[in-house]
Order: structure tokens, then C-alpha cells, then sequence
């Protein structure tokens, strides 16, 4: 997780008026969430290392970190 | 029952495949890291030459992300994610040339000689499977329950990120299309329509009177009002038309292969289902839209121009009334 934004990004998201965001933008943090949960299952089950494990969630939660600051700009704008 | 009829169903709409499809908006754009680097942890986890995430267009397939095949697109026919779709079910093909539906592909046969494949269908909310997450060898090899359930895992986080952009995309209140994402949709039809020689016309209306409402009955009835007019004309629209909320009161509705009378006509059933619409809780307010339509005509160089001729029918619509449809 690119740690530069995350705690930039959380405060966002927590300043943010849940009345104002889209309805399917907390849905989908929920859900993002879980299946970052269930691939972590996924990999540990298929025998990963936890190289692999650390590394796979990373790249999957950076890359919904992007979407979600570039989700939250577009609503600032 | 009902839920898994429409699950089942879906495979087989492909026009509401393709509608789906065209939601997200990601056809032709450019590469992006985040998408790269799923690709690129998944072909170390499996230890592959080629992944790609791979959205089955009409006539083609095309990578939003492609890892080890120099290649954008290809044709629909030549793929095996054109397969993989077609079920809920990750596709596993070990050893290509031995299987009669892939031994003469061009991708088999030709660079990049595929001979095993698996792909996970990229799969939405509303049970459509835009394309696949996959992994292709260049020789023959079995793919395991739990390396299927790994991809089928990263195949549902690659949709979720897709999803993100729509729910972004969406008007908190309606959940319709907010205004920045309905005038991208406008250009992106305008773009498709012109490239076919297809038809498309554009609707703005909006609410006569809608300060009245909020002046009489207060803000929270106004937004009552708001949402049953996003939820009835959801209803009363077609799969391919796309909705939007673009101002307090106001509405857009693009209808792709749609003009002339058959256009009017549509705004009309609009315009009937809005003069009928209740809002739950405020039965006793009684609200019209006025509607106003523009075919995507010759002379119609761009979206700002095409949304303008459809402004000032709606215009027209006002000065003539009120609650009725004007081009």
C-alpha cells in the first residue's frame, strides 16, 4: 500500500458526508475488502509464500487505492 | 428463483452483455498501473508467459492490460476468452492443439503459440461476463482447483475496480449518471454512432414548476419528487439508453439507434410516465416534465453542440406549455 496516501486518503473518505458519496462507493469499499480477505485465503490455500501473499495485496489494494482518490477528486470537482 | 433465472439468462442476452460492457467506459483506454500490476503479480504467481485482462467487444477482443503478447486486440473469433464467457465457470484448457474448438486457432497455430489457457469471467453485478481474467502457456499444463480459485479471486477484485469508477461516476442522490460522466456518455455515442453511421438521439427535460414543489412542500418532498423520476424513467427507459442527472431538476437520456419519430415517441412514453409518477410518502404532489429532443444530425460536429440543439428544444417544450415534448 502506497503509505504516502493512505493516511491522506482515510481522512478523506472519514471527512467525507456519507450522504454525499455515491451509494455504491461505501458498498464497494465493503466489498473490496472482503475479497482482498478471500484472495489472501485463495493464495495461502494454493501454497503461496507470504512474499507472494504481501506482494499480490499490495499490488491489488494499490491499484484500488488509485481508483478510490481519483473517485474522490471527480466528486471533489 | 427468480434471481438465478436472471443469473442464468445473462449468459445468453448478449445485447445487454455488450451494454454492460459499454458502462464502464474502458474500451480503448490506455494502459493503467494498477491494472499492470495485477497482471503482472499474477504471471509471477503462476508462472506464465502471457496474462491479460481481456473485454469481449463485438467483433473483438481487447486488452485493457496485456502481459507478454505485443498485441491490443484480436479478432472475437480467434479468442478463448470468447469461450470462457460463455460460462460461470473458470475455462481450463491444457493442451490447446488437443482440443478440436482451439487446435486451428490462429493464436495456436501462430504467434504467440498458445497451448494451455485458463481464463475467470470478469463477471457484473448484473450477472454479465464483459470478458475474462486469464493466463496463457506456451506449453501443455494443468491448472489446479485452488490456482483456479486465485485468478477466480483476482478476476472479482479487477471488476470491483471497475465498479468503483461507475459508482463514482453516479449521482448520490439518484444513482443515475451525474453530469460529468453523462456529457462523457454523450461524446463516447456521438464517437460510436458516427464511426457506424448509426442513429442516436439525445432527450434533456425537466420538472415545470419544480420550485413550486420545494417552495410548497419543503426540500425533503422536492428530493422525493427527484428520486421517483430517476426510479420511474430507470423503469421506462430501454437496457442501451443512458440516464443522467445533469442540474436540480434536470434530466439527459441518450438513446443510441434511435431517431426521428421513434425518438419523439420515447420521449413521449417519458414525459407520460413522469406526469404519472408518485412519489412514495407525498402521494398528494403532482409534478409534469417538459422534454426536449435532438436527432444526432449531419451537422452535429460535437457533444456541446448536439446537448445545445437538445437545450433548446426543450426550450421550445417550455414555451410551448409545459408538459410536452418538443425537437
Amino acid at each position: 500500500m502506497n503509505n504516502d496516501l493512505k493516511p491522506n486518503l482515510m481522512d478523506r473518505v472519514q471527512a467525507t458526508d456519507p450522504a454525499s458519496l455515491p451509494p455504491g462507493i461505501i458498498s464497494s469499499i465493503e466489498r473490496h475488502k472482503a475479497r482482498v480477505a478471500e484472495l489472501v485465503t485463495a493464495l495461502r490455500g494454493a501454497g503461496m509464500s507470504d512474499d507472494i501473499i504481501d506482494s499480490s495485496v499490495r499490488s491489488v489494494v494499490a491499484s484500488y487505492e488509485q481508483e478510490l482518490v481519483k473517485a474522490l477528486r471527480d466528486l471533489e470537482a | 428463483m427468480l434471481s438465478l433465472n436472471k443469473h442464468s439468462d445473462a449468459l445468453l442476452d448478449e445485447h445487454g452483455r455488450i451494454c454492460a460492457l459499454e458502462r464502464y467506459s474502458v474500451l480503448d483506454t490506455q494502459p493503467e498501473p494498477g491494472f499492470e500490476k495485477i497482471t503482472s503479480v499474477i504471471k509471477t504467481i503462476f508462472e506464465v508467459p502471457m496474462v491479460a485482462i481481456s473485454l469481449i467487444d463485438r467483433e473483438r477482443q481487447w486488452f485493457k492490460s496485456i502481459q507478454g503478447f505485443d498485441k491490443s486486440e484480436t479478432p472475437r473469433s480467434a479468442s478463448f476468452c470468447n469461450h470462457a464467457i460463455k460460462t460461470r465457470e473458470c475455462m481450463v484448457i491444457p493442451d490447446a492443439s488437443a482440443d478440436p474448438r482451439f487446435a486451428n486457432s490462429p493464436l495456436v497455430l501462430g504467434p504467440p503459440f498458445v497451448r494451455a489457457y485458463a481464463g475467470a469471467p470478469l463477471e457484473t453485478p448484473e450477472s454479465y461476463n464483459v470478458g475474462t481474467l486469464c493466463v496463457f502457456d506456451t506449453r501443455p499444463r494443468e491448472f489446479n482447483p485452488k490456482e483456479i480459485e486465485v485468478l477466480r479471486n483476482f478476476a472479482g477484485l479487477v471488476v470491483e475496480e471497475l465498479e468503483l469508477r461507475q459508482a463514482a461516476a453516479r449521482d448520490c442522490q439518484t444513482n443515475l449518471l451525474g453530469r460529468h460522466a453523462f456529457a462523457q456518455a454523450v461524446e463516447r455515442v456521438l464517437r460510436q454512432a458516427v464511426q457506424s453511421a448509426a442513429t442516436a438521439s439525445l432527450v434533456i427535460f425537466d420538472l415545470d414548476h419544480f420550485k413550486s414543489v420545494n417552495d410548497t412542500w419543503g426540500h425533503p418532498a422536492g428530493d422525493a419528487v427527484i428520486k421517483a423520476v430517476a426510479a420511474t424513467c430507470s423503469e421506462e427507459k430501454r437496457p442501451e439508453d443512458i440516464l443522467g442527472r445533469i442540474g436540480g431538476e434536470e434530466f439527459g437520456m441518450i438513446m443510441p439507434n434511435l431517431a426521428g419519430e421513434a425518438a419523439i415517441a420515447a420521449a413521449e412514453r417519458m414525459r407520460r410516465v413522469v406526469e404519472e409518477a408518485v412519489a412514495p410518502d407525498w402521494p398528494e404532489i403532482r409534478f409534469t416534465g417538459s422534454f426536449g429532443v435532438a436527432d444526432l444530425d449531419p451537422d452535429v460536429a460535437n457533444a456541446s453542440i448536439w446537448m445545445a440543439s437538445a437545450d433548446a428544444a426543450l426550450y421550445r417544450a417550455k414555451a410551448g406549455g409545459r408538459n410536452r415534448v418538443a425537437t
